[in-house]
């Protein structure tokens, strides 16, 4: 169908452009999210000193590192000597070194440097030093010296293993999934029946209560906050219970769900032919025979996609995981967790990034896995087919 | 097998009246064909009678029951619609088999009878496909399997074959007439297609915003047409109406004048006034070519249809649609030739110009 | 650890089980006592039946706490003591509700404008390249992030360094090498309100992008061949053509990313947490509410919120009428 269209337009000068344009609006949009994936796997020291977009070239890195104590010294030929090597790593590679800060950058690997105190020091390009003197070196602690030297990408998983197991977000996870399965799947259950209903049903007030759900899925759940916790606490004093609890969240985000599930199934249902719901009713079946028979199963489409919204949507709330759970390690959610090590550890991405990370890969699977379905529910509640 | 009786049944949707007071008798194993242009309300008369409808006011009785408060699943009709409306998500054994399950009827039994349905219509194939795999006229089979599995009292159609194409269209027509012959149940069933009304028909009612124009045998309604309108909706190529005022009533017959003519034809009706308007309708096949003194009217051809088995000729005269005459195809009428129209003096009917309905036969 | 998950998961199962159970019994019943007395008031039970618990759940859960809200806020910060008109005069002369209501607007303005614009744009492109499939992929993939993992992903962006050190941070680091001066760009004031819009608009634009993508599909071939046909260039036939179809679309995804303008709170509350002047309504009302536990003055900014969606509330509504009369 888009052939004819097609080919006038391949023959355009526009076309280059088009290509550009819109590389260009991919690449600003996908940047951000590859930033903070690349800077999950590497070292808290290489986020800190180089951009991720560095950082699968060698990175150049300016180090201070101690020379070793006077203890080590050898007396070859009333000649003092320290060796040693200043990086573990065989990977890294010495460029230049010097005494201060301002200086490292004016000797080169290999050759030597006299320092101020007169010894001298040669650093090779491997990392081995020898640093030689007329006097017996009397330092206690090793001298400092500034380095610059090429570090090859390294990318490991430590971060990650930090953050699940040493910061709790490990728990977190499972706070979330504990919060997330009920909270889709009670408010879809509870929402089929009402839009059959909604769809298929005769009653009075039909037009006037849908209105009214219509209307209740843009009201602000900032509205219910307030009312609702008080709410809680009363029943959670009268039954001896605490306020924050797992039901008293599923509850909220079944109740918060409610209008716009309703919304998406109702628009699906009332699109099934009416003829095969009236052939049904001819045919001796029941309100309940025909929901269970021919509109749940017809309706999956609708309901995989309201689904997924919900379980998007719970699992990325922050609002109501803040109100109605506790930020104790068994309740919080990984939202809310994430948000705390925001504020806890201000510039330290390599914890921030890892969380992240771990915080939107599980809706980032299911939202690719599953994304015919999420934009045909999205289209369906936006457009009327 | 049942009897259907409608007793002045009324439906309306708020400030509109869809039915106006309908009163049917069906007798059982009749097969009965409602039809009328569309929006005049036959689908919803259907829908009523299968329970899908409210009724507003009258009663419906199936063997002189009355079923007006009872569900569509109790009536024990079944029906079959213009969209055929299979269940897209169950294969076709399923779709069959559907309203036997939800009966609770034994599972061998079910099989047994889904098989024999399946077998009369040639279905046995497709039992496990499902109704996006087949074609329309299999679906189509389908829908009537799925009503004949039930062996129902009565058999509702809504327009079953509008959505087939013309050769399937005819098949079908043919296959449903067997069908009814083999079973002879009651059948009741809507079209706007006449020609499907008459050659189906035991007998058909013609329903016109919401009211019946007439009840009877498809010869009844083509050769005694109640009122204008039942003259000009069955037949096709459709009756030509021409103008025309009486001019002198004698005892036994008058005659007329057509656009300022007096017509030198005597025709049999003294029921009449002088200078009484009333239309003269007349059937393509009736209309003749004759001389200018025995004709009615005359105008030029303005098109000429042919059909292979005969031709059809438009005619333009002053004031009127285009009349329609049939021929032979042996004739050597070319278009923009005069023609003089002429009739045979029994094969008119005259109907009265203000109320429409029919003075004569 | 686990044990947490497999209760959920029984808690899955007891209520799909009992609300299926709920369901049946409350049919069979029903059926029972139709078949008992053979009218049709059973049918007029049905319904309710399968109504109950979600209206049941929304009217608790929406209806009465709106009119509750609506209640406190004629009430002193305990909801105890009536004080009549006093919080709504203290939202019009505070001056922080001053800058968060400004701020707000600015919100509402921009981020439906440019996640519309945008969407608008990446629809219309990747429709005509034979990777847009990919492209819309990789738009709309933002949409499965969280806020506040949106607002990391940010803040990383953002960061500043030392002026000697190199930056980290994409945008300072891009400022650097074009010459500039690094900042730190979420504390300027006023400014800084439109770096914490742009984790939004990278959010709803992959929205905008595939609900617009599907009108314009949805747009007749025909038409745009026979405005090209007719001498209209590409241009001309994306303003003039295609646009105005959409129109009633755009508007659709214009108050849905409104709507969520107007809730938003976990962006400002990772990024700023409302600092330098980059408050809006939702956190206000959480500070008050949860920080000054104030709930005459949080109902009354929840109100506020909830009369910035009401316009909308009326055109879904219409919108409503509309498809139902057809």
């Amino acid at each position: 169908m888009m052939s004819g269209l097609r080919k006038l337009y391949l023959a355009s000068p526009l076309r280059m452009l088009t290509h550009l344009l819109l590389l260009f609006l991919v690449v600003a949009w996908t940047v951000p999210t590859l930033g903070l994936f690349i800077s999950s796997f590497r070292t808290a020291d290489s986020i800190d000193s180089t951009g991720w977009w560095t950082s699968l070239a060698e990175s150049s890195q300016n180090k201070r590192i101690r020379l070793a104590e006077a203890n080590e010294q050898q007396n070859i030929g009333g000649q003092f000597l320290i060796e040693g090597v200043l990086f573990e790593d065989e990977k890294i590679k010495i460029v230049s070194f010097g005494e201060s800060f301002k200086t490292f950058t004016d000797t080169s690997a290999g050759d030597s440097l006299t320092l101020k105190n007169g010894t001298e020091l040669i650093i090779s390009e491997d990392g081995h030093y020898q640093w030689t003197s007329d006097e017996v070196f009397m330092h206690k602690r090793g001298k400092r010296i500034f380095v610059n030297v090429l570090i090859p990408p390294t990318f490991s998983l430590d971060n990650y293993h930090y953050v699940l197991f040493s910061e709790g977000l490990g728990k977190a996870f499972l706070n979330t999934l504990t919060v997330t399965i009920p909270a889709t799947i009670i408010p879809i259950l509870f929402a089929a029946f009402a839009s059959y209903a909604f769809s298929w049903m005769q009653f009075p007030g039909r037009k006037i209560l849908f209105v009214i759900v219509v209307a209740l899925f843009v009201v602000p759940l900032q509205l219910s906050l307030i009312p609702l916790l008080s709410l809680y606490s009363s029943i959670g004093a009268y039954l001896d219970f605490s306020a924050k609890s797992y039901p008293g969240v599923w509850l909220a985000h079944t109740g918060f769900g409610l209008p716009l599930a309703i919304y998406i199934l109702r628009n699906y249902m009332i699109g099934i032919p009416r003829e095969i719901i009236q052939s049904a009713r001819v045919e001796g079946a029941s309100h309940f025979q025909i929901f269970v028979k021919l509109i749940l199963p017809l309706s999956l489409p609708a309901l995989a996609a309201f689904a997924i919204f919900q379980f998007l949507w719970v699992w990325n709330d922050l609002l109501v995981a803040m109100v109605f759970l506790g930020t104790s390690s068994d309740q919080i959610v990984m939202t809310t967790k994430l948000r705390d090590l925001m504020g806890t550890y201000g510039g330290d991405y390599e914890i921030l990034t890892a969380s992240a990370f771990v915080s939107i890969v599980v809706p980032l699977t299911v939202f690719l896995g599953l994304q015919k379905y999420f934009v045909k529910g999205l289209v369906s509640g936006s457009i009327k087919e | 097998m049942s009897s259907i009786k409608l007793n002045n049944l009324y439906k309306d949707y708020g400030q509109t009246n869809v039915i106006k007071g309908v009163d049917v008798e069906i007798n059982s194993g009749e097969f009965v064909v409602i039809v009328g242009p569309s929006g005049c309300g036959k689908s919803t008369l259907l829908r009523m009678i299968a329970g899908l409808e409210k009724i507003t006011s009258g009663t419906i009785e199936i063997d002189d029951k009355v079923v007006n408060d009872i569900d569509p699943a109790k009536r024990n009709v079944a029906m079959v619609f213009q969209s055929y409306a299979l269940y897209p998500h169950l294969s076709i054994y399923e779709n069959i088999a559907f309203g036997l399950k939800i009966a609770k009827v034994d599972k061998e039994i079910i099989t047994q009878k889904v098989l024999s349905v399946a077998n009369t219509l040639e279905l046995v194939d497709q039992l496990n496909k499902l109704p996006k795999q087949l074609s329309g006229g299999q679906r189509q089979r389908v829908a009537i399997a799925r009503a004949l599995v039930r062996e129902p009292k009565v058999f509702l159609f809504d327009e079953p074959l509008s959505n087939l194409d013309a050769g399937l269209r005819v098949n079908t027509r043919i296959e449903l007439a067997k069908l009814h012959q083999s079973i002879s149940a009651t059948m009741i069933y809507v079209t706007h297609d006449q020609v499907e009304a008459l050659t189906l028909a035991e007998k058909i009612v013609v329903l016109n915003e919401g009211e019946i124009e007439q009840f009877g045998t498809p010869m009844e309604l083509y050769f005694n047409p109640k009122n204008k309108f039942i003259a000009g909706f069955i037949g096709s190529p459709k009756m030509n109406f021409i103008k025309a005022s009486i001019l002198n009533v004698n005892k036994n017959d008058c005659k007329v004048m057509v656009l300022d003519k007096v017509v030198d034809q005597s025709f049999p009706i003294s029921n009449v006034k002088t200078n009484e308007d009333v239309t003269l309708g007349i059937r393509p096949e009736n209309l003749k070519s004759v001389t200018l003194e025995q004709s009615l009217c005359s105008g030029g051809v303005e098109l000429i249809e042919s059909l292979g088995e005969y031709d059809l000729i438009y005619i333009r005269i002053p004031q009127h649609e285009l009349l329609c005459m049939k021929v032979e195809i042996k004739n050597e009428i070319k278009m923009k030739d005069v023609i003089h129209l002429g009739v045979d003096s029994e094969n008119v009917h005259i109907f009265d110009e203000s109320s429409m309905s029919k003075k004569w036969p | 650890m686990l044990v947490q998950l497999v209760q959920s998961i029984l808690v899955v199962v007891l209520a799909v089980t009992v609300s299926v159970v709920y369901f049946i019994a409350g049919n069979w019943i029903l059926d029972r006592w139709s078949a008992k007395s053979n009218t049709p008031k059973a049918e007029k039970i049905r319904p309710w039946i399968f109504l109950f618990p979600a209206l049941f759940l929304i009217s608790l859960y929406l209806l009465y706490p709106a009119f509750e809200t609506l209640r406190l806020s004629f009430f002193n910060n305990s909801g105890r003591e009536f004080v009549g008109m006093q919080n709504y005069l203290w939202l019009f002369q505070d001056e922080q509700m001053r800058t968060t209501l400004r701020n707000n607007f600015l919100w509402l303005i921009i981020v439906p404008l440019l996640s519309t614009f945008f969407g608008l744009i990446i629809a219309t492109l990747s429709d005509r390249v034979w990777w847009g499939a990919f492209a819309k992929t990789l738009v709309f993939m933002p949409m499965a992030i969280s806020f506040v993992g949106a607002s990391v992903i940010w803040k990383f962006i953002y960061d500043l360094r030392s002026t000697d050190a190199d930056q980290i941070g994409l945008l300072n680091a891009i400022v650097v090498a074009l010459g500039g001066e690094p900042m730190a760009w979420i504390t300027i004031p006023f400014w800084n309100n439109f770096f914490l819009m742009v984790v939004l608009i990278w959010i709803q634009t992959g929205f905008a992008m595939v609900i617009l993508s599907a009108a314009l599909r949805g747009l007749s071939n025909e038409v745009i061949e026979a405005s090209r046909m007719d001498g209209a260039n590409e241009f001309q036939i994306f303003y003039k053509i295609m646009v105005p179809q959409i129109l009633p679309t755009i508007i659709v995804v214009w108050t849905t990313i409104t709507v969520i303008v107007l809730k938003v709170f976990d962006i400002v509350v990772a990024m700023t947490n409302g600092q330098w002047d980059t408050g809006v309504l939702a956190n206000l009302m959480f500070d008050w509410m949860f920080r000054a536990a104030d709930f005459g003055r949080g109902s009354v900014i929840a109100l506020m919120i909830l009369l910035g969606v009401i316009p909308i509330m009326y055109l879904n509504i219409k919108r409503l009428k509309q498809e139902d009369e057809i």
